[in-house]
């Protein structure tokens, strides 16, 4: 038996930007709840592979297939024939000037959507969009004036803009 | 329809020359006991293929290959099955070598219930997966590294990181504010 929820939200970035992080599946593990590990196989066109590791099964391996269609949908799926069979929907689209509306569709076996624990984490699409709306407040532009401190984290680390100069932060111990 | 990725770390060319050498599938396929071609036009070959796993199958196959992308198959005779078609599909994969989407779709007849049949197909398709790997590992070096060349550099995500922002103050006509993980302090 199949479980389907959805949830939607309007959020204040332009779409582009929320397709940009739902379309990004390696990084699926950084934010959306129940994932341990998310790593991308390959990727053609519109096209990918994908493996997500549950945190509520260490070890094991679900093999998803993705579709995206730039800046309107993302669709994972478990490849035919392999288990859970899991879907996951996001619909977006734009909503007024500078705001996005996401729909967040998520399917599952009943046994794993209602079982307590990461698992349910997972298969809870209000969850999804609360963890999506966090990743966007740091991945959105931010408010708008004269910059007199930002700290920002990238791949090489910790850096601080103040007034107009960029310092490389480092621990003090 | 039963569908399976597997990595193979070998390049896209020399999975696609492992999957269209059909004369060596004995060598091997699991459970492939003979592979004749009947006949080879272009991409399209016709071949007889004896399978012995659950039950011994004796198939004649379509295969129609598109070079490095795609190989599909489907059944021209048999008095074995109903059915029997699918495809390989070959990507690059993002950390270097090949990733391999195989699709089989197998009707055994009413006397097989396809839940059954699919596990069946399922676990096959792994297994011959797993040869497929040990296969290409053998393959001479010189082969491989002739067309490895041909790889694009593996990347784990398709766009870097983009930076992430902690912390801003600015400067406003109101006043000073501060910016915190999404949400704003201070005066409007």
């Amino acid at each position: 038996m199949k479980r389907k929820r959805t949830a939607t939200a309007t959020v204040s970035v332009k779409p582009s930007l929320v397709y940009e992080i739902v379309s990004d599946y390696a990084a699926y593990s950084r934010w959306l709840p129940g994932l341990k590990s998310s790593r991308l196989l390959a990727e053609e066109g519109n096209f990918a592979i994908v493996e997500l590791e549950f945190a509520a099964n260490p070890g094991v391996q679900l093999t998803v297939e993705c579709i995206h269609a730039p800046t309107s949908m993302v669709v994972l799926r478990s490849l035919t024939g392999n288990r859970p069979r899991v879907e996951i929907r996001w619909a977006i689209a734009a909503a007024g000037s500078g705001e996005a509306q996401v729909t967040l569709k998520i399917e599952g076996p009943v046994s794993h959507a209602l079982r307590p624990g990461k698992y349910r984490g997972f298969f809870d699409p209000d969850r999804g969009l609360a963890a999506l709306q966090g990743v966007l407040a740091s991945a959105g532009e931010g408010p708008a004036g004269e910059k007199i401190i930002e700290i920002t984290e990238t791949e090489e680390g910790l850096f601080c803009l103040y007034r107009g100069t960029r310092y490389r932060m480092e621990a003090g111990s | 329809m039963v569908k399976v990725a597997m990595q193979v770390n070998s390049p896209r060319a020399s999975v696609f020359a492992i999957l269209t050498d059909f004369a060596s599938y004995p060598q091997w396929v699991p459970g492939c006991e003979k592979c004749s071609i009947l006949s080879s036009a272009g991409q399209i070959s016709t071949l007889e293929i004896i399978l012995n796993s659950m039950k011994r199958v004796t198939l004649a196959l379509r295969f129609d290959a598109e070079p490095d992308q795609l190989l599909k198959f489907e059944l021209v005779s048999s008095k074995d099955v109903k059915a029997y078609s699918g495809s390989y599909k070959l990507m690059n994969a993002t950390d270097g070598g090949t990733v391999v989407v195989t699709e089989l779709e197998l009707d055994a007849g009413p006397m097989a219930p396809k839940f059954m049949v699919d596990r069946m197909v399922k676990s096959t398709l792994e297994a011959t997966g797993e040869a497929l790997r040990k296969h290409a590992k053998m393959m001479p070096t010189a082969v491989a590294a002739s067309v490895a060349q041909d790889q694009p550099t593996g990347k784990k995500s398709r766009r870097a990181s983009r930076p992430k922002c902690l912390l801003r103050v600015i400067k406003t006509e109101s006043g000073e504010r501060i910016w915190y993980s999404g949400r704003m302090f201070g005066p409007e």
